[in-house]
């Protein structure tokens, strides 16, 4: 039993790092510069693991996968992929 | 039969890699089988691949669980534990610029990463390391170097084969432990 | 051609372009992709004269398959899972319409909840659709049994399944060897069907049948069905003394002559279980391995030869016989024995399910729990 359901319906829950650490998944990460970033919100659209928190436009490098969308449709320019070390 | 189970992330080139290693086998007059295992098929997803080389019909399919020789593309994934489970007598090879001791283990290094940058094998700020560790582990399973290089010619004719072909050389060359 | 280092996917690919198909319509799905990806890309560059069709869905893919096939051109596509459970109704028109269709099926499990890797689940449901099925169990049985369904399906007028196991057989890398043209075209010569749909001499086909009529057609492909066995043993017969290539025809047995007790099983998991009874057998236990190779029609005859004086048969299966005790396979084989011998004891393991890794050390195991002492 899980939130009142039977274990046999093959139903599975919405939860973060479902998937694993998926951040080290990562080749290279985005690096947002402040000095740019308007906090359009336009990277919280697209991001398509919902690693970019809204509010200060910071990202949560435990899961984000380093797909670089965000950096893609960033209107500014402001989020650079960066090789990781 | 030898077995290799190679530990990487997609977009390294790993299965490429396992395929010309078992293509290298084939024309050493060996019998070869390279298992991908697909899980998530995106680019930096960790994946892995098994190789088997035999003098004999292969009729094994399942995953490697107790390979001859565990490679891993990157230091990291030791510290994912990719090393959990193997026999005693499983050797580990690292990309990796100097040796790692890992208890119980001997272990092979070839720093395919510096090779790759400084023979200029970089795309979009990415190294081809497949490409010089597939030269290491040639030599790791009693390839022939000229063997070796001809495979990797043969898959990319003219420049690009022979500049492969040459990073490949040093990383044969550049095998230690 | 030679020998050739390459994927199963891609000696699925390689028959059928050997085997000079006129027309190909199929949908990818994974793990057959690659098959389709690899047909697309020949019939694209001229390397094989054969009509792509590009459809929207597996039904669409077997209908303009049976319906090219009813046009008199000799016809392929590949599917798997869902596709092929998608195109059950249509199955059933290709058998009952008595059309050459061959068929891969890379096998996968089937949803839900969703898995990409191997059961046998998909085209064991598919079991009474009136298809003949045959299970590979190395990438050169792949491409060899491809050439041999080609043969076999316009020699008996029926449909051909041919059974891969996906990711296992259908992406590992292997050599196996290619005939040269001029090998497959002698063992297998242009498609010359008896009937075809005709514009120039308009006939109708499956038409609308009373009572008195629509048993007869039922009957007849029962009979064909069973009938198909003697020609698919000659195939397999004709197709090694020409290549020197044998995969066995019904069975392929491993160590059974001096065993006691025989494990039964189909697919990659059989051509593994080798191991399995060198194993037991260094242990002392006196057992032997039969590989399934052909599922439909199901040599029954066979089986009671191979199984007569033996104590005890085990069955793997990798699926469910869903309400009923045991796998597909295993109820297949209760019923093949019953009456011809009923003193041997069976035992039954269902393994391997959703592509559950199967290595010889595990089956060697769950084998051992089975023995009777």
């Amino acid at each position: 039993m899980k939130n009142g359901i039977d274990d046999f319906y093959p139903i599975s829950w919405p939860q973060e790092g479902v998937a694993g650490a998926t951040g080290a998944w990562r080749l290279k990460k985005p690096v947002v510069d402040k000095a740019k970033c308007t906090n359009c919100e336009i990277c919280w659209v697209f991001c398509p693991e919902a690693v970019i928190n809204r509010e200060d436009i910071t990202i949560d490098y435990e899961f984000c996968k380093g797909c670089g969308i965000c950096a893609e449709e960033c209107p500014r320019g402001a989020i650079e992929m960066v090789l990781e070390d | 039969m030898l077995e290799l189970r190679i530990h990487g992330y997609g977009g390294q080139g790993v299965v490429t890699m396992a395929e010309l290693l078992a293509l290298a086998a084939l024309e050493s007059g060996l019998v070869a089988q390279t298992l991908p295992f697909f899980g998530v098929e995106r680019r930096g997803a960790p994946v892995k691949a098994a190789l088997r080389v035999s003098d004999k019909p292969i009729h094994i399919y399942s995953q490697s669980v107790e390979p001859d020789f565990l490679v891993l593309m990157s230091e990291k994934l030791l510290d994912m534990g990719m090393n959990v489970g193997i026999k005693p007598e499983s050797n580990i090879v690292l990309n990796a610029p100097a040796n790692v001791a890992v208890l119980g283990h001997l272990v092979y290094f070839v720093d395919a990463t510096g090779i790759a940058i400084a023979n200029g094998l970089v795309t979009d700020g990415v190294p081809y390391i497949n490409i010089p560790m597939y030269g290491a582990l040639c030599r790791l399973i009693g390839i022939e170097a000229e063997v070796a290089l001809n495979v990797i010619k043969n898959r990319w004719p003219g420049k690009v084969g022979e500049k492969n072909a040459a990073v490949a050389k040093i990383g044969y060359d550049s095998l230690k432990n | 051609m030679g020998t050739v280092l390459d994927t199963g996917c891609h000696a699925v690919a390689m028959a059928v372009c050997n085997a000079k198909v006129d027309v190909v319509a199929a949908y990818p799905i994974t793990p057959q992709t690659s098959i389709v990806e690899a047909i697309a890309e020949m019939v694209e560059k001229g390397t094989m004269a054969t009509r792509f069709l590009p459809v929207e869905g597996e039904h669409s893919a077997m209908a303009a398959c049976t319906a090219a096939s009813a046009g008199g051109a000799r016809v392929f596509t590949a599917t798997s899972s869902q596709g092929l459970l998608y195109m059950h109704e249509v199955l059933h028109m290709a058998a009952g319409g008595r059309l050459p269709v061959v068929m891969a099926n890379v096998n996968r499990a089937v949803f839900p909840p969703w898995s990409i890797y191997v059961d046998h689940q998909d085209s064991l449901a598919q079991r009474d659709t009136g298809w003949l099925q045959f299970y590979c169990a190395s990438l050169q049985e792949i491409y060899d049994t491809i050439l041999q369904a080609f043969k076999i399906a316009e020699t008996v007028s029926l449909p051909v399944m041919v059974n891969l196991d996906g990711f296992i057989l259908s992406h590992a890398s292997m050599p196996f060897f290619v005939q040269e043209q001029e090998v497959v075209d002698k063992f297998l010569p242009p498609f010359e069907p008896s009937w075809v749909l005709d514009t120039t001499n308009p006939n109708s086909f499956g038409n609308v049948t009373d009572q008195s009529v629509y048993h007869l057609y039922r009957k007849m492909l029962q009979e064909a069905i069973l009938a198909s066995l003697p020609v698919i043993k000659n195939v397999a017969k004709e197709y090694k003394d020409l290549t020197g290539f044998w995969h066995g025809d019904t069975f392929e047995p491993y160590k059974t002559d001096d065993a006691e007790v025989l494990v039964l099983s189909m697919g990659s998991m059989a051509a593994e279980v080798k191991s399995s009874i060198d194993m037991l057998r260094k242990e002392g236990h006196k057992v032997g391995a039969l590989r399934l190779r052909l599922f439909r029609p199901f040599p029954a005859d066979d089986l009671a030869v191979y199984v007569a004086g033996k104590k005890q048969l085990i069955v793997l299966d990798r699926n469910h016989a869903f309400g009923n005790e045991g796998g597909i396979l295993f109820n297949e084989v209760k019923a093949a024995l019953f009456g011809k011998n009923n003193e041997i004891k069976l035992a039954n393991k269902i393994m391997g399910i959703g592509g559950m890794d199967l290595n010889w050390q595990t089956m060697a195991a769950e084998i051992r729990a089975l023995l009777e002492d």
